[in-house]
């Protein structure tokens, strides 16, 4: 049969309109992988833009803020309070050591609140059991076991009188 | 194997392995975000050298798919 003679065959509206949707859709495996590629730029670009926009460990001054009273708190306790502002919850703890730390309850792993464990003199996480160090100095907060990877922001604070005194957040 | 149908062979091999490569791409960006968050400025660099490197091998695959296409 010839061209002619099966377009004939067609119904009107087939002839009307002879372009099939799937035939225009089709992606051919060239397409993909110009498309691949493309996702593969863009990733990249965005790798670059993470990269610069990697902030070095800093000090940020806040509003000082009175958190408790010092005498208050015996050795191996807690207390909640939020700093700098309602929505960032903290934990001022006084270590068995009998010193005063501060840190962001939010968990650095998927921002669960950690709680601090008496028997354990030390910070953890229940929803995927991450722990933390609860020590004073650098790096008090690091992670030791769990999922966790990074170190929970400390509190800068100070003693004066009997008064704990929250100063900033260090980063 | 007629030649056609090692072109079609040859693209299909190409497509997996650019699939793979957008992979690791992808791997590298969640490595360099924990780094970023983590103020490890070395890390997050290095993973976007990986990232940009990769991007190379997936421009020279699109060529030599292209090469095959246009033969």
């Amino acid at each position: 049969m010839s061209d002619d003679a099966k377009k004939r065959s067609l119904p009107q509206w087939r002839q009307d309109f002879p372009i099939r949707w799937e035939d225009d859709h089709y992606v051919t495996r060239r397409d993909l992988a110009k498309f691949l590629t493309l996702g593969s730029a863009l990733i990249a670009g965005a790798n670059i833009a993470v990269a610069l926009s990697v902030k070095r460990e800093r000090k940020v001054a806040h509003p000082e803020m009175r958190i408790a009273s010092a005498s208050a708190l015996a050795a191996g306790s807690a207390v909640l309070f939020r700093y700098p502002t309602a929505a960032d919850p903290c934990i001022l703890v006084r270590t068995k050591g009998g010193a005063l730390v501060a840190f962001s309850q939010v968990c650095t792993h998927l921002s669960c609140a950690v709680v601090y464990r008496s028997a354990d003199d030390n910070l953890f996480c229940p929803c995927h059991s991450g722990v933390f160090e609860c020590r004073a100095g650098e790096g008090g907060a690091r992670p030791i076991a769990g999922p966790p990877e990074r170190p929970l922001p400390r509190i800068v604070i100070e003693e004066r009188d009997d008064d704990v005194w929250a100063l900033g957040v260090e980063s | 194997m007629s030649s056609r149908s090692q072109q079609i062979g040859a693209l299909g091999i190409v497509l997996v392995f650019v699939a793979v490569v957008v992979l690791l791409q992808l791997w590298l960006l969640a490595t360099s975000v924990e780094a970023a968050l983590d103020g490890d400025r070395r890390t997050a660099w290095w993973a976007a050298l990986a990232s940009v490197v990769l991007l190379g091998v997936n421009g020279g695959f699109l060529v030599f798919a292209r090469k095959v296409g246009a033969s």
